[in-house]
């Protein structure tokens, strides 16, 4: 039979009821009732031009996030539109660790939105509700509309604390619902399947270099040593991330050809490759399992020669990337190296007269320096109080 | 249906039925659809696929209010499963 026009909204309906008759003659006698199971379910329509924009690109931080759409069928001003959100780290792997793209202090719990263009209303009401592996933000009209949403309308509203994702690769498994929710609830237009639906950060974030430290395995200037970075994660990572890290050139670094990490769930010999011109070790793979954020990341790399003064080095730089190469997080300043002063194999002294008081004395100081001294150094001899200087050359001895 | 889209129009419904009576010459059959069809129901014609001793268009009138489909045209049946 032709020229039906389907329900308005995509649930399962109530039963056809069909019926056979007979003519006696005078009237019509039912023949057979058929059996009370036949429905049919209408299909949702198609959402289109679906976009999500945040108005924060860094990764991790938290912003504005612009929704939207256009619909094919009418949402009724008291409707809703529900947002599927994946979670913030789905390469946790595990529910424990999975945290919400959206901040929000209860479940279910008010989120702040806000209408942008499309809408006759000056206010929305919006409802977070955290999943086992996915949250739903619904944007209920609530009768704050003074007029249906038409069909073919585009909408868009903002959602506000919405975290950017951990890291530079986009975040994608979003999708929409439109829903009629007078007496019960009814779904009108969805995402269709398949749509990539997804946000990006583009910055990455900016780690604290006061939760980065580099030790040695020998402090003194000039010491071949094993450098010991210990950095923690401001972001969450994937299994499998990726590390580098730039010695300055204040290090000898021509000899490095070992590279190792200590830390739960790290792979303690991963690959890696160093370049000695630049001084950038690069660490793939470097960690076997999901690590939260602030984990302790050890890694040892050697061997250098220490810088030759004792002062502060110029600064190493940390990127962590995840297991797409995307970065997360860097660290471009601030992380430093101070060396100890090197010593004296053996210092000896002359004095060409021990007589108390005695004027005039040469004390002869034979010093075996453990480094190199250039030709500008400074020696700096520090007299006990008790010696008292006789003219340029020479010292006058202690009174006792 | 050849459209199973939420409001989409002129959407053509084909029924298949297995009857264990047939349906006499004269006799009806009555379809009454769900509530969620709503005013908007309406037929616009009926076809004979197989089964029925007519072939092609068949007679049949419906009532919106009630959501009621008649068709009466095509009977007696020539088969116990008929498609229209």
């Amino acid at each position: 039979m032709k020229g039906v026009t389907n329900p308005s909204v995509a649930s399962t309906t109530s039963f056809f009821e069909i019926n056979s008759f007979r003519w006696t003659g005078a009237e019509y006698s039912k023949l057979e009732t058929s059996s009370t199971t036949l429905t049919v379910t209408p299909t949702a329509g198609a959402l289109s031009n679906e976009s999500l924009s945040l108005a924060g690109t860094v990764v991790g931080s938290f912003s504005a996030l612009t929704v939207e759409l256009t619909t094919t069928h009418t949402i009724p001003k008291d409707g809703k539109v529900a947002i599927t959100f994946p979670k913030w780290n789905p390469f946790a792997g595990q529910e424990r660790f999975y945290e919400s793209i959206v901040s929000a202090s209860t479940s279910p719990g008010e989120v702040s939105c806000d209408p942008v263009s499309g809408l006759t209303a000056t206010k929305l009401f919006c409802v977070y509700t955290r999943g086992s592996s996915e949250d739903t933000v619904e944007v209920l009209f609530n009768d704050l509309l003074t007029s249906d949403v038409p069909a073919g309308a585009t909408i868009s509203f903002k959602i506000h604390n919405v975290r950017a994702p951990p890291s530079t690769t986009p975040l994608a498994g979003f999708s929409f619902r439109t829903y009629a929710t007078s007496g019960s609830e009814y779904l009108i237009d969805e995402t269709v399947p398949g749509t990539v639906l997804q946000v990006a950060a583009t910055t990455p974030a900016i780690g604290s270099p006061a939760r980065v430290e580099v030790t040695a395995s020998e402090t003194s200037i000039n010491r071949e040593s094993t450098l010991t970075i210990r950095i923690q994660n401001l972001n969450p990572l994937p299994a499998r991330s990726n590390l580098q890290l730039t010695i300055p050139d204040n290090f000898d670094f021509s000899k490095v050809d070992k590279a190792s990490t200590l830390g739960a769930s790290l792979d303690p010999n991963p690959a890696f490759t160093f370049d000695a011109l630049t001084g950038t070790l690069s660490i793939t793979a470097f960690n076997l399992g999901y690590l939260q954020p602030l984990e302790f990341i050890y890694i040892n790399v050697g061997p250098v020669t220490n810088p030759d003064k004792s002062e502060q080095s110029k600064t190493f730089t940390v990127t962590l990337q995840d297991n797409n190469g995307s970065e997360v997080e860097g660290i471009s300043d601030g992380i430093y190296f101070t060396p100890t002063a090197g010593g004296f194999n053996s210092v000896g002294l002359e004095v060409s007269d021990d007589t108390v008081s005695e004027e005039s004395v040469v004390y002869t100081f034979t010093l075996h320096p453990e480094d190199v001294f250039t030709k500008d150094a400074i020696l700096k001899v520090t007299l006990p109080p008790q010696l008292t200087m006789a003219g340029l050359s020479s010292l006058k001895n202690p009174s006792s | 249906m050849d459209n199973s889209e939420i409001m989409s129009t002129d959407v053509t419904y084909t029924f298949t039925l297995n009857f264990e009576n047939d349906v006499p010459s004269g006799g009806k059959i009555m379809i009454r659809f769900p509530a969620e069809f709503e005013n908007a129901f309406a037929v616009t014609g009926c076809e004979a696929i197989d089964g029925l001793s007519q072939t092609g268009v068949i007679s049949c009138n419906y009532l919106s209010s009630v959501r009621i489909l008649t068709v009466d045209g095509g009977f007696p049946n020539l088969l116990k499963q008929v498609t229209f």
